[in-house]
């Protein structure tokens, strides 16, 4: 129990600032969307989608393991509803742009992409096995307008 | 014996990654800002709560920061400047906000507090392990001037002690000594294998 150098009580400061303090729940996502919307006045490439509604289902609705919550993003009359479902392992989304139009939908996880789908005219899709996490989706019009983006959120 | 850890990354990663973030986001990547608040978020959060923020204040201090940073985003030549650009602001931001609610850090000079470390939760009593059972109870045993300005040095890669200075009303000279004093205390401390008699 010596020469415990300056690195080694500064990364043990850290561990226990990290475990008695952390980050409260949610923050980091509250952020995020904040960031977002504030920069989407000079990201003029893309339009950022806002949350307006989010609705909890009643946990055992379908099955005591897993939770499932709606969500609906706008933004100038273009509607995105995502209803969010998993049981940990593993999360489904399935996604409805209203109107309906086609779109090409690509999930993001920071600066990676996880998928990329085509949507028909029915404006319907469905994600049905991504990792649990943080993630944003970019809704592309096939009609090359200019493409929509949702805050991020968690699955 | 290792203390904390891989647990927790070391404030030079952190930088590059936020440097690697930024430099994408400004060349257009809107997804990267994302990225850059996740990696930086926890490092504001650190710096801002040794300001005896509460946790609300505390969060509208990162998001002041955040906002401003979006704002002058333009300014910030060099994507590696982009770590200390945020942690000065959001530790210039927090000061304010500590003197105006009557908080902040007390400014006596550092001596051991004489309180028993605070009772912890039983979730954090198991996650610890042997080595980190000592220094966390020695942690908790500083001045509170020691282990704000400990925290702020932990999280914080290459500080700048001039701004340190100035937003912990210390002089500027003070600050590597007080820094090495609070450091020898812990050592001094988990060496005492935990002794409470203080």
């Amino acid at each position: 129990m010596s020469d415990l150098t300056d690195d080694d009580l500064l990364a043990g400061i850290r561990a226990h600032w990290e475990s008695r303090d952390p980050v409260p729940d949610g923050m980091t996502a509250r952020l995020q969307a904040a960031a977002a919307l504030a920069a989407s006045d000079t990201d003029l490439d893309m339009e950022l989608m806002l949350l307006v509604e989010r609705t909890e289902e009643l946990a055992g609705a379908r099955g005591a393991s897993t939770t499932a919550y709606t969500l609906r993003f706008a933004h100038e009359g273009v509607d995105l509803l995502v209803r969010v479902s998993g049981d940990g392992v593993a999360s489904r989304i399935d996604g409805w742009v209203v109107p309906p139009s086609p779109v090409n939908v690509t999930v993001l996880r920071d600066a990676d992409v996880l998928v990329t789908l085509e949507v028909g005219d029915t404006g319907r899709f469905e994600l049905p096995d991504l990792p649990p996490g943080m993630l944003r989706l970019r809704l592309e019009p096939v009609d090359e307008s200019t493409p929509f983006i949702t805050p991020a959120f968690e699955i | 014996m290792t203390i904390g850890g891989a647990a927790t990354e070391r404030p030079g990663e952190v930088w590059g990654q936020a440097a690697s973030a930024f430099e994408r986001w400004s060349a257009g990547d809107a997804v990267a800002l994302d990225e850059l608040v996740r990696v930086m978020t926890p490092v504001l959060w650190h710096v801002v709560r040794a300001y005896r923020l509460t946790a609300e204040l505390a969060e509208d201090v990162v998001q002041t920061t955040w906002l401003s940073l979006v704002k002058s985003r333009a300014s910030i030549q060099e994507p590696a400047a982009v770590g200390g650009w945020l942690t000065t602001t959001a530790r210039r931001e927090a000061w304010k906000v500590a003197k105006a609610h009557g908080r902040g850090i007390p400014v006596e000079d550092e001596e051991l507090s004489r309180r028993l470390p605070d009772e912890d939760s039983a979730e954090a009593e198991v996650v610890r392990r042997d080595g980190d059972e000592r220094l966390w109870q020695a942690v908790e045993r500083l001045s509170e001037r020691c282990q704000a300005l400990l925290r702020i040095v932990a999280f914080e890669h290459r500080p700048d002690y001039t701004t340190i200075a100035a937003n912990l009303g210390m002089p500027v000279g003070s600050i590597g000594p007080t820094r090495g004093r609070c450091l020898q205390k812990l050592r001094t401390m988990i060496e005492k294998n935990g002794d409470h008699d203080e």
